[in-house]
């Protein structure tokens, strides 16, 4: 089972990528643990999880071909 | 009733029915509040006087600057070192002689928020910092009003209307729903040490104002429940619904009586709880002369031209392979371009039982100009 991870702002930097395949991640917390310790930093940013463009509060359940956004608070204006 | 020129002015809205005399009317009985006159201010504040929002309160407490004006287009080169309110006013009220303004010289803290926003229906967050749009959102919950949030990061840029009101009574989620907590310092960098792509904040500013004309008019429907995110570099806008969450929302709330007792700074700092150190450009500087031992890092990526003598090279997507190349004994400097990527490695290896490591605060961009300053 894949899912898309799109990040965004400074976790495009801090990621060294715009966008990933993972493979095999049943659920978002999951997913985000295994962000966390494929990025060294990650755990040091604030950040909201959003699938398929639907932001969740809790630990939700992944299908194939869902698409996760990450998405950090921007500080500039 | 309009007047005669006001009906020449605004006539290519009164042609529009979803705005027509009814909705110019309504406009020019508004009153808006302005936070900021930086990137994003500057076309809301362009956009809102020339829809004939009858009253605009303009809130800044920063002087013209030089690096400003390639997107804060209301600015002339004449204008630098003036106040940015006055500058502002001035130009605006030559574009629309049919509106009146109130400048707000000052810089929002928690002892004036109230009674400023208190004096306007709609609040627009043009700000560049966590404590005043933290104190914004509060502010605007507890006196239960709605405000356009916008911000921006390099090509990217959020929209939002928060603590809206819709026509059945359902209350919209808030900023704190978005993020309850402020992001760790040197986590979220603002637009002076990250950069911003200069037409950005022209787009993010125009639908701030989309949002506040509908607002006001009535057509079309409200960006409240959902945060636009806007990306120029993949060309797509994304639209994310958000649910209130009302324990965010009593945050807020709590400080309807002690909103003056509340530090802001204090909040958007806490979150730097663990024991990362941070070294200045001249405390480093001061170390070279006396030639402490220290062993410098450099953790861009290679084929930089403006390093630090004496540094050596671990670029970060490296860096996990080389990390018997740190020493345990000296004083260790990781260093970068601002000082942004460097601080998450400083705290990547202070976790790892580093207690030696530094993060040079504001990277090399600060180590020149210490450099520069000293010609």
């Amino acid at each position: 089972m894949k899912v898309k991870i799109l990040f965004f702002g400074i976790l495009q930097e801090a990621s060294g990528k715009q966008e990933m395949i993972l493979n095999g991640i049943n659920d978002s917390d999951t997913l985000q643990n295994q962000l966390k310790s494929l990025i060294p930093g990650l755990k040091d940013f604030t950040f909201r999880l959003a699938i398929n463009e639907e932001f969740i509060d809790s630990n939700c359940t992944l299908k194939e071909g869902d698409i996760v956004a990450v998405i950090p608070p921007f500080a500039g204006g | 009733m309009l007047s005669y020129e006001e009906n020449i002015y605004y006539s290519r809205h009164l042609l529009l029915k979803e705005i027509g005399e009814q909705g110019q009317l309504k406009l020019k009985n508004a009153k808006v509040l302005v936070i900021g006159v930086g990137g994003l201010g500057c076309p809301v504040l362009s956009y809102l006087t020339g829809a004939g929002v009858g009253h605009i309160g303009v809130l800044d407490s920063d002087l013209v600057e030089k690096t400003n004006l390639h997107r804060q287009f209301l600015f002339g080169t004449s204008k630098i070192g003036k106040p940015k309110t006055e500058a502002v006013i001035n130009h605006l009220q030559d574009l629309n002689p049919h509106i009146s303004f109130t400048e707000h010289y000052l810089r929002l803290m928690p002892e004036n928020a109230i009674d400023i926003i208190k004096n306007y229906d709609i609040i627009i967050d043009a700000t560049d910092n966590f404590p005043t749009r933290y104190l914004i959102n509060d502010a605007c919950v507890i006196l239960d009003k709605p405000f356009v949030y916008g911000s921006i990061d390099r090509f990217q840029g959020q929209v939002s209307v928060f603590n809206y009101t819709d026509y059945a009574g359902t209350k919209g989620p808030t900023y704190r729903c978005l993020f309850p907590l402020s992001p760790s310092p040197g986590t979220a960098p603002d637009c002076s040490q990250n950069g911003v792509f200069g037409v950005l904040p022209g787009i993010i500013g125009n639908l701030q104002v989309i949002e506040v004309i509908k607002m006001i008019t009535g057509p079309g429907s409200i960006l409240t429940g959902k945060v636009l995110v806007v990306d120029t570099l993949r060309s797509s806008f994304y639209s994310f619904v958000l649910n209130r969450n009302e324990n965010a929302v009593l945050q807020a709330i709590k400080l309807k009586n002690n909103i003056t007792n509340f530090d802001y700074n204090d909040f958007c700092q806490s979150t730097l709880s663990d024991n990362t150190k941070q070294i200045s450009a001249q405390e480093l500087n001061k170390k070279i002369i006396l030639k402490d031992t220290i062993q410098l890092i450099d953790i861009r990526e290679n084929g930089c031209t403006d390093y630090i003598e004496g540094c050596v090279n671990i670029p970060m997507s490296g860096l996990d392979k080389n990390i018997n190349h740190i020493k345990k004994d000296i004083d260790v400097v990781i260093y970068c371009d601002f000082g942004i990527n460097s601080l998450i490695i400083t705290k990547f290896l202070t976790d790892l039982g580093f207690d030696n490591v530094y993060n040079l605060e504001g990277g090399i961009e600060s180590w020149k100009n210490l450099n520069e300053n000293k010609k």
